[in-house]
């Protein structure tokens, strides 16, 4: 059965943020990363009704990502070093099946651990996704060490892991 | 996926980050690439990589800010609209994304054209053909979202005026028979040669150099001269002097003090009941601007006639007082009374300084357009191109459904701009002309004031619906807002055949509030600047497409999408073939900031 069009967009505007993280892992860069996810949704919600169910949808979704993504990255021709089909195939799939009855809640969770970030940690990590500025960079601006750079950016992952499994076993904070 | 501990986390996360910075050695990279093949724990730790970096990118970058703070406007009437999108789209001669996406897998990546958003435009084209109803009035939002161009405003403001502190103006004495005129107020004077205060008479042949400030002097004939500084004059008989270099304005409103005259080096301006204002720059061109009556300019040569200026006209005398050249009325130009308002000072002297690097900005040779949207008492609903490649060419005409744009105050009083109204669907048409060609170097510069950036909009566009092509600048409002809502986005390509449209959000973009826009594009990249700054930049090789169609300012051609004009208000265009850099566009923007 097609898939309504309301679906398809309520789908791309929930899962945005992780498409868009599997679109930066795909082309390497974040901007570039914006614009597939641009091309796929008009592809989305134009095909809406070609794609088998809504089962299907996301799988869809990630597919798309990949090779827009990687027309994309022929398209810019750069002699950058990137993940190949291959290996983006097995994240495209480990995605799909990472996705449980409970990920609305697992979103709301990461976005409630997101915010907990404070101090040191929330800037550099400002500094890296919303200013979309590499580590080096945040070393020279913040007079640190690009080392600790990464290792605080790292440690703020495994942070907001940690956090989101609490919340949803039971109630907890950053740690 | 619950398995994924924060160690093992932190490790693929480490990874990832280098990867993503470019900084992986071949071996780590080697080593990166064997985990995800190899380890679907590690594969499954990149995931939650991914969603976090994904969401954290949403949650600090301005884009997923302005995302977020729209994805509950989601309406019924733009799902409604991609279903009429859908609709349209089976009628046209499209391409199967999904089997070009099949296809594409099946030839193991190899190149493939794009077409996805070439479908798109295509049933946009379509419905806009086709489609007469209030579907076509949704369906709108979203394709001034598809289809794009670029623009840019300058605004410019400058220093403030000089000190004002108060001065007492004192009557002239009774006048001895050997002088002339008197010096009738003052304000921060500092001169040259000595001291005048108020109620000095002065003698003909007698020099002044004003250092600072501003002087009155009155003739006995009732003539009265503002001086600005710097300025040096020299009298010339009982009603003339001569203006060595700088400012002075003339009011000439009693019967005896008609037929002042203002000499220069190359020419007499004799005022016939009026007020006026002169300039002489330092290379001896001259400029005058009438502000009420008239005035006759007599060059000194022989070889050129006399001209005589209306009220809210001007002229320059240039190459040695052989050539008459015209210049744009100037409000501001000059001051009128020794103690001008310190607001209207200060635009003033941004105005001023605008107009100076607006003069120079005219002359460049790879302007081929540039409006500044002051009006012509003349040539009334006509916009005049003041580019100097194309002068007398590309001029705009005002039209609406109701009305046309109204004539409204810009950046600074005295600065022209045209109110577009979006319901009345305003715009400014210019004709198509062969001058306004480039290949694929371009660069639109303009200054604009939204009314509302809740909705989309065009604002520079030329797409020919025949020819399938031209280029649109535009931006989205809310009508995707799956797709970067607040941003711009150009389109510069044909409809069929791949075209760009990428939207990039707008940092710090306030209705109401005077900005500088301005898109570059050569064919490789494409970059959007506010306000001098560059806020996005992007690979894009798609090639400009040069339509026919007139070129359409603040709205569209009435047959292409309806209800996307621009609303708000727009004082100056200035279109390029060529690339300008980033210091060039901040240039522009320093020298026009309000």
């Amino acid at each position: 059965m097609p898939v309504p069009s309301d679906i398809v967009v309520k789908q791309l505007m929930q899962r945005r943020a992780e498409l868009i993280g599997y679109a930066w892992i795909v082309v390497g860069d974040a901007d570039a990363a914006e614009d597939v996810f641009q091309e796929v949704s008009v592809a989305a919600i134009r095909k809406c009704d070609e794609i088998a169910d809504a089962d299907h949808l996301l799988g869809w979704l990630y597919t798309a990502v990949r090779l827009e993504g990687l027309k994309a990255r022929r398209e810019r021709s750069r002699n950058r070093q990137l993940l190949s089909s291959e290996a983006l195939e097995v994240l495209e799939h480990a995605s799909a099946a990472s996705v449980g009855p409970d990920e609305s809640d697992h979103l709301a969770a990461l976005r409630e651990c997101i915010q907990q970030l404070q101090g040191g940690p929330r800037e550099i990590v400002e500094l890296r996704y919303g200013q979309n500025l590499k580590p080096a960079d945040i070393a020279q601006r913040t007079g640190k060490k690009v080392q600790t750079i990464y290792k605080t950016i790292t440690r703020a992952h495994g942070a907001l892991r940690e956090c989101v499994q609490r919340r949803l076993t039971s109630e907890g904070g950053l740690s | 996926m619950s398995g994924i501990d924060r160690d093992r986390l932190e490790r693929v996360a480490g990874l990832a980050e280098r990867y993503l910075s470019g900084v992986l050695t071949e071996a780590d990279h080697a080593q990166f690439e064997r985990m995800v093949l190899r380890d679907p724990a590690a594969a499954q730790a990149l995931v939650v990589y991914m969603k976090q970096a994904g969401t954290l990118r949403e949650v600090f970058s301005a884009e997923g800010k302005a995302f977020h703070a729209r994805e509950g406007l989601l309406s019924g009437d733009v799902l409604e609209a991609f279903e009429i999108l859908q609709a349209a789209a089976d009628d046209t001669d499209i391409v199967d994304v999904t089997q070009l996406l099949a296809d594409e897998a099946s030839q193991n990546h190899s190149d493939a054209p794009r077409h996805t958003t070439e479908d798109l435009l295509s049933a946009a084209v379509y419905i806009f053909r086709h489609t007469v109803s209030r579907r076509a009035t949704v369906y709108a939002g979203i394709a001034a979202a598809l289809i794009l161009g670029a623009t840019l405003l300058f605004v410019f403001m400058g220093s403030p005026g000089p000190e004002q502190p108060p001065t007492r103006l004192v009557s002239p004495d009774t006048p001895p028979a050997e002088t002339i005129a008197t010096i009738t107020d003052q304000n921060d004077a500092r001169w040259a040669d000595g001291e005048h205060v108020i109620g000095s008479r002065l003698r003909e042949g007698q020099a002044l150099i004003l250092r600072s400030g501003f002087v009155e002097i009155t003739t006995d004939r009732g003539a009265r001269v503002i001086l600005e500084a710097p300025c040096e004059v020299t009298w010339a008989g009982d009603h003339a002097l001569r203006l060595e270099r700088g400012r002075l304005f003339g009011i000439c409103e009693t019967p005896r003090s008609k037929g002042f005259t203002v000499r220069t080096e190359h020419a007499s301006i004799v005022d016939l009941g009026t007020r006026f204002g002169v300039q002489v720059a330092p290379g001896g061109d001259s400029e005058v601007h009438v502000y009420s009556g008239s005035v006759a300019v007599r060059p000194a040569t022989g070889t050129l006639g006399n001209r005589t200026l209306a009220s809210g006209q001007s002229v320059a005398l240039v190459n040695n007082g052989t050539k008459f050249h015209p210049v744009d009325h100037d409000p501001l130009a000059f001051v009128a009374d020794t103690r001008p308002d310190p607001q209207e000072n200060a635009a003033r002297g941004a105005y001023r300084r605008w107009s100076e690097y607006s003069r120079g900005l005219s002359q460049r040779d790879d302007l081929f357009a540039y409006y500044t949207f002051d009006e012509d008492a003349n040539r009334p609903g006509v916009v005049r191109n003041l580019a100097r490649t194309s002068r007398g060419m590309l001029d705009g005409k005002l039209e609406g459904d109701r009305g046309e744009p109204r004539w409204a105050r810009g950046r600074w009083p005295g600065k022209g701009a045209l109110r577009f109204d979006r319901a009345s669907r305003h715009a400014v048409r210019v004709p198509f002309d062969s001058a306004r060609y480039f290949d694929q170097a371009f660069t639109a510069v303009m200054w604009m004031n939204f009314d509302d950036l809740a909705v989309s909009q065009h604002f520079l566009n030329h797409i020919d619906l025949e020819a399938r092509g031209g280029m649109s600048l535009g931006f989205n409002g809310t009508a995707i807002t799956a797709f970067a809502p607040g941003s711009l986005f150009l389109f510069k390509n044909k409809l069929i055949g791949g075209f760009n449209h990428r939207f990039r959000q707008v940092p710090g973009l306030r209705p109401n509030e005077w900005v500088c826009i301005a898109v570059t594009t050569d064919g490789k990249q494409t970059k959007y600047y506010l306000n001098g700054e560059l806020f996005a930049g992007y690979d894009d090789d798609r090639p400009m497409h040069h339509s026919k169609a007139d070129m359409m300012i603040g709205g569209t051609q009435k047959e292409h999408i309806n209800e996307q004009a621009f609303g708000g208000l727009i004082d100056e265009v200035a279109l390029f073939r060529s690339v300008l850099s980033g210091d060039e566009i901040e240039e522009i923007y320093n020298a026009g900031k309000p």
